[in-house]
């Protein structure tokens, strides 16, 4: 047996082992990316690098020696790890989020809901509208739909139809008696007073509710909505709709309690003391109001912008008692963000001040690049003109859906390479020299989006094909910074991958290899592929 | 070149033929690969389907190795090649700028490097071998030396007027050796060339056979070997050693046809005044000229040239004939093994080895002994021996030298090597682009067999052995052990990390000893002479002797062999003969593309491997470049680094991404667009990607880079400054005409861009903006009026 110390803790292993595998042995957890232990050891990404006996050392596929002493997690460690992320980002070819996503304050997942509205599963829809936009059909009336200006279809002919297609998904669901909602978790027993029903107020209740924590919102009006009761007009947004969406709210075990004014009505202290947490949220206040005794800025509440604490604990505030000028979907992402916060106040007692996730970013995109985004996307100046309707058509919805070009990484929750970025704190900007490579987007396979310029070329696709017997498969073509993952022969992407395609996505360590949203499970591509090779 | 053809009409009968000879294992690729290659001119797409189709080797698999080596071409090429020597010596006397002028003349693009008309391919190569005639091109067969931006057309005009001359069969591309039966005498090999005046020298050759009804043919090659006596031919003979002769003038050329293509009783006479004929012969693999002449050797510059050197692995240069299997012998050749496997056992030979000090002379320098005593010490029913050939240092070409001129000496260094470690079979992996080499081995092997010397039951012991040679397809990275296993194994060149090493788990993951071909070359010397005497030469660390390759801003250089703990500045100045006149010596930089530059303050730091280490550099490849005060440190850097950044295989981030990122920080300094922050982050990342590579490959690339800013900060500041102290760096400098110009219109005809308007009796003027910094106009001003600024 091998005696060795990883990080002050002693070990024994068969000779042989890798420092990885003496390091599971203790439970350490040392990143990997190009490890996969089913094959021999590539030891292309270095992530895994540790400190051993002076040396920066691969613990993937260094073996371990006796009297070895490792440290995994130093400062030399983490600034060796940062650097390998910084250079791997700086040839990284892809945007880890859409520009419509980025610009919409709620972050609306937009590339996904296009794609389930334009295979018509519109249940699937208001799922991922509601997951960021607790009040869609109001704000499909309202919404100045920054995510429209961002749109880089409008560099093809005109901006997709953002905004309509989340309202029309909306109001059909409003239409029927059980609402879609995303997944809420089991009743946490935690209360939460929310001090105003207009949009931030509403947004807060709707997501703390799904967190599973009871909400009693306080309201000084007779009637939720606070100032949305304001935009209600003439061929926009009615009554109807923003107490349809209101009900939804209640529906989920909300409580209401109208014509209650904090200060008069109600004692703020006494709510607080009451509840486990509060949200403020009560709407502009006048220049020289005070709240409940609350510090604030020449604008509004003061509050921390990233939790949306203010100095009192268990107390949070946004909406336009903050920023009293601010667009409503502003004021909903406000609530959603607030909610978020409280419920890890209410877990852990206290909110981190979490940095924003890196985003890789694509610079300036060339009007021949365009046409890699055009791939699977409707013909350019194909565009549908609806005109001012309300509800879609499922032909209309598919049709204006399917203009969405799909920008954003399909892999940006699920990608190791950014999430180990995250941890490292990486600066993707760092060693970007040079002009980025040109944007590749393969959609040709059924199943599978094959985005060359995010392969961090580890390989892990090009043994999968080879161990599962691809007749084509993948290779390296060339070799050095300019060697790239290619199909051999010119080949096409569905004839390469015909029986390893779910395995390659999903030892992908980036987006480079990822699946097609919503094309229908991966067993039918196989079972096809399988018929036609006895064909 | 019979089935050159392009698309559905290619003939794949070739293939098939090619396949069915080489047999469709694995390893067989590259083999397969350099057959359809050398049919077709590069791999037609449809050639590569059939492999896959005929054999069992994947498509993945195919184009992965068909894409990684630097030999495979996927397109056409034109009719001729035109190489421009890219090496060392070449960069630093301005091989850019031809390269640069080359590719604006036939209208090449990067993509694209075949002119319109598919008359020229221009491709960058490692080294020619002719460094003292650098820029060095080479159009085919036919060798250019000196050649300035301004020459290009007219070199171009010159090849194709050539051909005409000498018809379609006349024309290059023949393998080296294809003589007829009779030999060939070649012109501008040794210290070519061309410019030293051996067109003529050619033209009075062929005049002499023509005279003398000799169906010899007259070539045109490459240098091997030291350099400084232009022009040189040589004469081969079929089964005897090849002869040299420099300075040759065109009266001197009919003497030398004569002395060896007439009877023997004319010959001694011609001798006599061939000897009056020649300054100072210079043999590389020898000639016994060499002999007869010793008295004028060991006089004047020749003389300093080789007394100062020490022969091992070089033993009886000048005297041995490299095919002649009976001088061998006579010179006490394959006593060694003789005395090893009849009179000795594997453990003492190992013993012998270990006691000399020999250390590995691939660069690393880790004790032979102990490599062989590990192999031997290793379980396992097969064992190997594998000689590296890979050699892919831009500026050095020693083990080409040793394989064409001494192959029973490495044979004979193997065998007994295999013996020790316990090793049934044996590869010599030598590159494609040395073919003379791979011939000289290919006959040297067979006529081991013939002789006993390899087969079963060797020189009638028990012992059996077989030794095959091996083309590598080119990729510097090869070099590196494992990556060199992976190739032969018919797979990318992609290092491995170590342990296990190859020792224990190498080709086809059994015990293997893998050795450089210079390591091979001493064990002989070793066991005939004796480990002892071995030892004593050289410094307590480091024994025996080393091959170097000298080139760069000396007067003479070439290679030699000399004891280890030699000091620099004694082969800088005892046997180089110092830089030219007028110039300082400023550093050297040794070890190729993995060494670093020690600066002339530091000159009498002696040869081993630790004294250079410690100063930043490295035994390395065994490349040696002088540089004087004309030099640019930071452009050195530069260049070596786009020579491994381009070579990495592209596996580990560090190497893959992290040397392409210093290179662009230095191609920014370079054009003055450094700012200060890019020297700290420079050193970050050469210590990062020193750190963070698994192969000698990038360990060692940041070398370059991290000793010229050990030693030579100062040029890097003044470069951020937006000054190239030497003046190199055409960012930084611009070309001016002075006032006292005559105004002879000499530039403006010669200008490659036309930057210079012909104003006749009037100061002339550059326009910035078209000017491409080549030099030209500077090197042909008559009154030298042309000024950097």
């Amino acid at each position: 047996m091998i005696k060795l110390k990883i990080d002050s803790r002693d070990i024994q292993v068969q000779p042989g082992s890798t420092i990885l595998q003496a390091a599971r042995l203790l439970s350490i957890h040392i990143p990997t990316m190009c490890h996969m232990p089913e094959f021999e050891h590539t030891t292309s990404c270095m992530i895994c690098t540790v400190q051993a006996d002076d040396g920066m050392l691969p613990a993937c596929s260094t073996r371990a020696a006796e009297g070895m002493v490792v440290e995994t997690d130093n400062q030399a460690v983490k600034d060796f790890r940062k650097t390998t992320l910084e250079l791997l980002f700086s040839e990284h070819v892809g945007e880890c989020v859409a520009p419509c996503e980025l610009a919409c304050p709620a972050h609306l997942q937009v590339p996904r809901m296009m794609k389930q509205i334009e295979a018509n599963d519109l249940d699937a829809a208001i799922v991922t509208i509601r997951e960021d936009i607790a009040l869609p059909a109001v704000l499909g009336y309202i919404c100045t739909a920054p995510c429209e200006n961002a749109c880089r279809r409008r560099f093809v002919d005109e901006s997709a139809s953002i905004c309509l297609l989340k309202k029309s998904v909306a109001l059909e669901d409003l239409a029927r008696t059980d609402n879609l909602l995303p997944p809420a978790k089991p009743l946490s027993g935690k209360r939460i007073a929310i001090i105003g029903a207009g949009a931030t107020g509403l947004a807060v209740a709707f997501y703390t509710r799904l967190s599973g924590h009871s909400c009693t919102v306080y309201d000084r009006n007779p009637e939720a909505g606070g100032s949305l009761h304001d935009s209600i007009g003439p061929g926009g947004l009615s009554r109807e709709v923003l107490m349809a969406e209101v009900e939804v709210i209640a529906n989920m075990g909300v409580e209401f309690v109208q014509d209650r004014e904090v200060g008069k009505d109600l004692d703020f202290d006494e709510i607080r003391a009451d509840f486990d947490a509060v949200a403020v949220a009560a709407g502009s206040l006048e220049a020289d109001d005070e709240f409940a005794g609350l510090t604030r800025t020449k604008r509004g509440l003061k509050i921390n912008t990233v939790t949306y604490e203010i100095e009192i604990p268990g107390v949070f505030a946004g909406g336009q008692c903050v920023r009293p000028d601010q667009i409503p979907v502003r004021s909903v992402a406000d609530g959603k963000n607030i909610s978020a916060s409280i419920d890890e106040y209410l877990s852990t007692g206290a909110v981190t001040q979490t940095a924003p996730r890196v985003r890789s970013r694509l610079g300036k995109v060339e009007s021949e690049e365009i046409d890699e985004f055009l791939r699977g996307a409707s013909p350019r100046g194909l565009q549908t003109d609806i005109g001012n309707s309300d509800t879609l058509s499922a032909e209309e919805a598919t049709s204006l859906s399917s203009v969405c070009l799909q920008c954003g990484c399909r892999s940006a929750d699920s990608c190791q390479l950014r999430s180990l970025a995250d941890t490292y704190v990486a600066d993707l900007q760092k060693y970007k020299y040079s002009q980025r490579a040109a944007i590749v987007r393969d959609t040709s396979h059924p199943w599978v989006v094959f985005e060359p310029g995010k392969c961090i070329k580890c390989g892990l696709c090009v043994k999968i094909t080879r161990a599962r017997g691809e007749d084509l498969g993948l290779t390296f073509v060339g070799r050095g910074f300019d060697v790239r993952v290619g199909i051999p022969h010119n080949g096409s992407l569905t004839a390469a991958l015909k029986k390893s395609a779910a395995e390659c996505v999903d030892a992908c360590p980036s987006g480079a290899l990822a699946t097609q949203e919503n094309l229908g499970p991966i067993e039918e591509f196989l079972k096809n592929t399988a018929t036609e090779d006895e064909g | 070149m019979s089935s050159r053809a392009t698309g559905s009409d290619l003939d794949l009968q070739q293939v098939d033929t090619i396949i069915e000879s080489k047999g469709g294992r694995d390893d067989m690729l590259i083999p397969i690969l350099l057959a359809i290659q050398k049919e077709y001119n590069y791999l037609p797409e449809p050639a590569l389907r059939r492999i896959s189709e005929k054999t069992d080797i994947s498509a993945s698999s195919v184009i992965g190795v068909a894409t990684f080596y630097t030999h495979f071409r996927m397109q056409p090429a034109g009719k001729h090649f035109v190489s421009v020597c890219t090496g060392t010596a070449c960069h630093v006397k301005g091989a850019g700028r031809v390269l640069q002028t080359l590719n604006s003349h036939l209208d090449l693009k990067p993509e694209r490097d075949t002119d319109r008309s598919g008359n020229f391919t221009v491709q960058q190569v490692a080294c020619l071998g002719c460094c003292t005639l650098a820029p060095v091109v080479q159009i085919d067969g036919l060798t250019y030396g000196h050649v300035t931006p301004g020459q290009v057309p007219d070199m171009l005009d010159d090849f194709l007027e050539s051909q005409k001359e000498l018809g379609p069969n006349g024309s290059a591309r023949k393998t080296i050796g294809e003589g007829t039966e009779l030999g060939e005498i070649r012109v501008g090999l040794g210290s070519c060339c061309i410019a030293g005046g051996s067109d003529n020298v050619r033209q009075a050759l062929e005049a002499a056979l023509e005279h003398d009804g000799l169906a010899l043919p007259v070539k045109h090659v490459g240098c091997v070997g030291m350099c400084h006596n232009t022009p040189l031919v040589e004469v081969n003979k079929p089964g005897e050693e090849a002869r040299f002769y420099a300075n040759v003038t065109t009266d001197a050329a009919e003497t030398i046809v004569h002395s060896h293509f007439k009877p023997a009783r004319f010959k001694d006479r011609i001798l006599r005044s061939v000897q009056n004929l020649l300054e100072a012969p210079f043999a590389v693999s020898q000639g016994d000229l060499l002999q007869r002449y010793s008295i004028d050797i060991r006089e004047g510059p020749v003389g300093d040239f080789l007394n100062r050197q020490v022969r091992i692995a070089t033993e009886f240069s000048g005297e041995l004939s490299p095919l002649d299997f009976e001088e061998y012998q006579q010179l006490g050749g394959f006593q060694a093994l003789r005395n090893s496997l009849l009179d000795s056992t594997p453990d003492r030979v190992i013993e012998k080895i270990t006691a000399s000090g020999l250390r590995g002379r691939g660069g690393a320098g880790f004790p032979t002994g102990k490599k062989m005593a590990r192999v031997r010490a290793s379980q396992g029913d097969q064992k190997y021996v594998i000689c590296n050939g890979d050699e892919g240092d831009p500026g050095a070409f020693m083990d080409r030298m040793l394989l064409e001129s001494y192959p029973f000496r490495i044979i004979e260094g193997m065998v007994i090597s295999a013996f020790a470690v316990g090793a049934s079979r044996g590869v010599l992996y030598i590159r494609a682009e040395y073919p003379l080499a791979v011939e000289r081995i290919t006959q040297a092997l067979s006529q081991c067999y013939q002789r006993g010397i390899l087969g079963a039951n060797i020189m009638d012991s028990e012992f059996n052995f077989d030794l095959s040679i091996r083309e590598g397809a080119g990729g510097f990275v090869c070099g590196e052990e494992t990556a060199l296993i992976q190739s032969l194994q018919g797979e990318r060149g992609m290092p491995i990390i170590r342990p296990p090493y190859p020792a224990e788990q190498g080709l086809w993951d059994k015990p293997t000893s893998v050795n450089n071909v210079e390591t091979f070359a001493l064990i002989p010397w070793i066991l005939n002479i004796g480990p002892e005497k071995f030892a004593a030469m050289g410094t307590n660390s480091s024994a025996g002797t080393k091959v170097f390759a000298l080139a760069g801003k000396v007067k003479r250089g070439g290679l030699i062999e000399v004891p280890m703990g030699i000091t620099i500045r004694q082969i800088v100045e005892e046997i180089g003969g110092g830089v030219m006149e007028g110039r300082s010596f400023k550093a050297v930089q040794v070890g190729g593309p993995s060494g670093g530059c020690i600066p002339a303050e530091l000159a009498d730091v002696p040869v081993d491997y630790e004294s250079l280490s410690d100063a930043g550099a490295m035994m390395g490849s065994g490349g040696l470049l002088v540089m004087d005060d004309h030099d640019c440190m930071v452009d050195l850097a530069r260049y070596f680094l786009s020579f491994t950044q381009d070579q990495s295989c592209g596996k580990c981030t560090f190497c893959r991404i992290g040397t392409k990122r210093m290179l662009e920080i230095l191609e920014r300094i370079c054009s003055s667009e450094g700012v200060e922050k890019d020297l700290e982050t420079l050193e970050q990342l050469a210590g990062d990607v020193k750190l963070g590579s698994i192969c000698g490959l990038g360990r060692t690339a940041p070398n370059p880079v991290m000793t010229t800013l050990r030693y030579f900060r100062d040029d890097y500041e003044a470069h951020i400054q937006g000054r190239c102290p030497a003046k190199k760096c055409t960012g930084m400098i611009r070309y001016h005409i002075r006032d006292d110009c005559v105004g002879c219109t000499i530039c403006a005809q010669n200008c490659p861009v036309a930057a210079i308007p012909v104003s006749p009796y009037q100061v002339h003027e550059i326009d910035q903006d078209l000017c491409i910094k080549c030099d030209t106009c500077r090197d042909v001003c008559p009154e030298d009026m042309v000024e950097i600024l």
